[in-house]
C-alpha cells in the first residue's frame, strides 16, 4: 500500500466516522433501537413466563370434598403458584377480590365435583381468565391450571382402567398408534420431527437476507456520501488535482466504505442477535435443537464461497452507489438517488425471506436472478445444502457485474465526468 | 514532453464545449517562468474553464495545453506533480482541524517527514491563523477558510500555482492580507503564478502580465502599464471598458 493511498484511506475513514450524521445514523441509532427493543421484549417475555410458571390463582372450592382437596394439595405441593382459597362462596365475591388483589385466574370447583367423578359422570371445573390490562401475560396465566387438570384427567383415567382391567397399559389404550418422526437432510436420516427443522430453516433464512440487506444499505449510504460530500463541501476539485492516481482516490473511497460498513453492520448484528436472543428466551420447556445436531452446517469451502459471494455483493453495491452519487451535487440528493437503488436489495431480501426461489413462477425467478443481490441470499441456503455450483454461478455473475461497474467508475474518475456529471432532479421541486 | 526554453504554460488554440455551450473559442496565450500572469474578464468569460483544463480537471474539446512542456491530457499525472490549484469555490474537510488538513495535503507532496514538517510550518505562517488551526475547519469563517486554502496551495512550492479568483467574496481586510502574502511569496520562491480575477485593481497590483478574456476568446494581452497608456486609461478597468465596446 503506497503512502499516498494510506493517507487517503485514513482521511476517508476519519471523515466518515467523525461525521455526526454517520456516527448517529449508523452506530448509535441501531444500538439504541435494538437495545431498547430487545430490552422490552425480554421484559415482556419474562412476565409471560412468570405468569405461566408462577400464576396467582384464586380458587373457589364449593365442593370441599376428596377430589377438590386433592387438586388443591397437588397445586400447593408441585407448583410455585400463589393460591388464595375461598370456601363456598359466589363467583361475584371471588371476582371482586381477584380484581382488587390482582389475581388473573379464578378456578371454580362446583359443588358436586367429587360426587360426579366418583359416579363416573363428567365433572366440571370452571377457569376464569381476567383481562384487566389486555396483556399477553394475562392470557398465558391459565396454562398452568390447565396442565394440572389434564394431569388429574389422566390420573383418573388410569385409575378407572386399572380397576376394570388391571393388566392394561393406559398409554397404549389411549393411543394405540404412535407416530415416530424422522427428517432426511442431505441424504442423512435424523431423528428429529420436521417442525424442528422448519424452525431452524426459518431462523437461518431470515438471518442472511437481513444481514445482506443491512450491510448493503450501510455501505451504499456511506460510499455515496463520501463522494457527494466532496462535491457539497467543494473539496473534490482540489483532491483531483493532487499528485495521486485517480484510481487510488476511488479505491480509498471504496475500501473506507467497506471498513465503516463492517463496523456499522457488526454493531447492527450484535444488536440484532441480542434482539433475537430475547425471543429464544421464551422457549423454556420445549427442547431446542441446534443446527449442528441435524447436520445443517456449512463446510469451510461453503463458508469461503459464501464470503466471496458477500464480498462481491458489497463491492458491486459500493461501486454502483458511487457511480450514481457522482451525479448528485450534495449529500441529500445523493441519498435520494441511492434510495432508488434500494429496491434492488429489498426485493430479493423480502422475497427470499419467506419463499424458496425455486418455488416462484419463472418470470419472478428471472427477475430475481438478474438482480445481483439475490445471489448472496441464495448462496446462504446453497451453502447449507452443499450446492456449491449454484454459489459459483452467482459469484461469476456478480464478478462480471462488479467488473463492468468498476470499469464505468474508473472511467468517470479518470475523465472529467466525475466533475461535470449532473442529473437534474427538478421534477421533484414541482410537487 | 516538449522542449521549452522558459515557458511555464502554453495554451494553443484551446476550445471547450459543455454540450452545446461554447465556453472557450480558440484561446492562445503563453506564461513564462517566474511570471504572475492574470486572466481577467467578466463572469462567464471562460476563466475558470481555462484554469480547470490547465489543472487537468477538464479535457479540452480541441487544442492543446502544455505545462512546463507536459501535455495536460496525455501527461496529466506529470502535470499534477508540479502544479498546485486553488479552485474558485473551494472548501476543506470540515471534520478535520486546519492543521490536520495541512498535514493531509502536504503528505502528497513531501518525500520525507522533515519536508512535511517544513511545508506545514510554512503554511501555518502563510495562513496567519495561529491557534485557530487546531480547531475544526467547520468553525472557520469564509475568510479564514480561504487563508487556509491559499496556505495549502503555496506551501508545496509548486512550479506553477493556479489561483482561481483568489480573493473573490472576501472582505477588504482578508483580501488585502492575501494579496500581500501572494506577492511576497512569489518574490521569495520564484514560482510561476497563473491567476484569474474579475477585480481589475487586484490584477493590477499582483500581475506582471494580463490577458483580457471575453466570450471564450483572448481580446487583449500585455503589461498593465503598456495597456493603460495604449488605451489612454488610468486603470485596467477603463481599458477593459474601452476594449469590450470595440469587440
Ligand atoms: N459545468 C458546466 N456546464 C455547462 N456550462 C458551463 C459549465 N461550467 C461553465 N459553463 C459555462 O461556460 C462559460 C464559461 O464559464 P466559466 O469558465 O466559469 O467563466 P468565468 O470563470 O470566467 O466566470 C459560461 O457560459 C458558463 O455558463
Ligand atoms: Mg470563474
Amino acid at each position: 500500500m503506497s503512502n499516498a493511498f494510506r493517507t487517503l484511506l485514513s482521511k476517508e475513514v476519519k471523515e466518515t466516522l467523525r461525521d455526526p450524521k454517520i456516527l448517529i445514523g449508523i452506530i448509535i441509532m441501531p444500538m439504541i433501537t435494538f437495545g431498547v427493543m430487545g430490552f422490552f421484549m425480554q421484559l415482556s417475555f419474562k412476565s409471560i413466563k412468570e405468569a405461566a410458571l408462577k400464576p396467582r390463582m384464586l380458587i373457589i372450592d364449593n365442593d370441599l370434598n376428596t377430589y377438590s382437596q386433592f387438586l388443591i394439595s397437588t397445586l400447593k405441593s408441585n407448583t410455585n403458584a400463589t393460591l388464595k382459597i375461598f370456601n363456598r362462596t359466589a363467583l361475584s365475591n371471588g371476582l371482586k377480590f381477584a380484581e382488587d388483589h390482582n389475581y388473573p385466574i379464578i378456578m371454580v370447583i362446583p359443588e358436586n365435583f367429587t360426587q360426579n367423578v366418583t359416579l363416573g359422570l363428567q365433572a366440571k371445573i370452571e377457569l376464569y381468565t381476567l383481562f384487566k390490562r389486555l396483556s399477553l401475560s394475562e392470557g398465558s396465566a391459565a396454562s398452568m391450571p390447565r396442565a394440572l387438570i389434564s394431569y388429574l384427567n389422566s390420573y383418573l383415567v388410569d385409575k378407572k382402567l386399572k380397576s376394570l382391567a388391571p393388566n392394561i397399559d393406559t398409554k397404549i389404550f389411549l393411543s394405540p398408534i404412535k407416530t415416530v418422526n424422522f427428517s432426511i437432510i442431505k441424504g442423512r436420516i435424523v431423528n428429529v420431527p420436521p417442525e424442528s427443522v422448519v424452525n431452524i430453516i426459518t431462523s437461518q433464512s431470515l438471518t442472511m437476507p437481513i444481514t445482506v440487506l443491512m450491510v448493503l444499505v450501510f455501505a451504499m449510504q456511506i460510499s455515496a456520501s463520501s463522494i457527494a460530500i466532496e462535491k457539497e463541501e467543494k473539496t473534490l476539485e482540489t483532491l483531483l488535482t493532487l499528485p495521486v492516481s485517480r484510481l487510488s482516490i476511488l479505491g480509498s473511497k471504496l475500501i473506507s466504505s467497506i471498513i465503516v460498513a463492517a463496523i456499522g453492520s457488526s454493531v447492527y448484528l450484535i444488536g440484532y442477535t441480542y434482539y433475537l436472543g430475547s425471543f429464544s428466551s421464551l422457549s423454556t420447556i420445549e427442547t431446542s435443537i441446534s443446527a449442528e445436531k441435524i447436520g445443517l452446517t456449512i463446510t469451510p469451502l461453503g463458508f469461503t464461497l459464501l464470503g466471496i459471494s458477500l464480498f462481491l455483493a458489497i463491492t458491486s453495491a459500493l461501486v454502483l452507489s458511487i457511480v450514481v452519487a457522482v451525479y448528485a451535487e450534495d449529500v441529500r440528493s445523493a441519498q435520494t438517488l441511492i434510495g432508488y437503488l434500494y429496491f434492488l436489495i429489498f426485493i430479493p431480501s423480502f422475497a427470499l425471506m419467506l419463499t424458496d426461489i425455486n418455488s416462484l413462477p419463472t418470470p419472478m425467478k428471472i427477475i430475481l436472478y438478474i438482480i445481483p443481490y439475490t445471489h448472496p441470499i441464495i448462496a446462504s441456503k446453497a451453502a447449507l445444502l452443499e450446492d456449491y455450483l449454484t454459489i459459483t454461478y452467482g459469484i461469476i455473475y456478480m464478478a462480471f457485474f462488479s467488473l463492468i461497474l468498476l470499469y464505468i467508475a474508473s472511467r468517470m474518475f479518470t475523465t472529467e465526468k466525475v466533475i461535470t456529471a449532473k442529473l437534474s432532479l427538478r421534477f421533484k421541486r414541482k410537487i | 514532453m516538449r522542449s521549452t526554453s522558459n515557458l511555464a504554460v502554453e495554451v494553443d488554440n484551446l476550445k471547450k464545449y459543455y454540450g452545446r455551450i461554447k465556453a472557450l473559442d480558440g484561446l492562445n496565450f503563453k506564461v513564462y517562468e517566474r511570471e504572475i500572469y492574470g486572466l481577467i474578464g467578466p463572469n462567464g468569460a471562460g476563466k475558470t474553464t481555462t484554469l480547470r483544463i490547465i489543472a487537468t480537471l477538464l479535457q479540452p474539446t480541441s487544442g492543446h495545453v502544455y505545462v512546463f512542456g507536459h501535455d495536460v491530457v496525455e501527461e496529466a499525472a506529470e502535470v499534477r506533480k508540479i502544479i498546485s490549484y486553488l479552485p474558485e469555490e473551494a472548501g476543506a474537510y470540515k471534520n478535520l482541524s486546519g492543521l490536520e488538513y495541512l498535514h493531509f495535503m502536504a503528505s502528497f507532496y513531501s518525500k520525507s517527514k522533515d519536508e512535511l514538517k517544513i511545508m506545514v510550518e510554512e503554511a501555518v505562517k502563510i495562513s496567519g491563523l495561529n491557534e485557530r488551526l487546531k480547531d475544526k475547519v467547520k468553525t472557520y469563517s469564509k475568510g479564514m477558510k480561504r487563508r487556509l486554502l491559499i496556505a495549502r496551495t503555496l506551501m508545496v512550492h509548486p512550479k506553477l500555482a493556479i489561483l482561481d479568483e483568489p480573493t473573490s467574496g472576501l472582505d477588504v481586510i482578508h483580501a488585502y492580507y492575501l494579496r500581500r502574502i501572494i506577492k511576497e511569496y512569489v518574490k521569495t520562491y520564484g514560482v510561476t503564478v497563473l491567476l484569474s480575477s474579475h477585480n481589475m485593481l487586484e490584477v493590477e497590483y499582483l500581475c506582471d502580465r494580463v490577458a483580457l478574456i471575453h466570450k471564450g476568446k483572448l481580446v487583449l494581452e500585455g503589461f498593465p502599464s503598456e495597456l493603460k497608456s495604449k488605451y489612454e486609461a488610468s486603470n485596467l478597468e477603463e481599458v477593459f471598458a474601452k476594449v469590450t465596446q470595440i469587440v
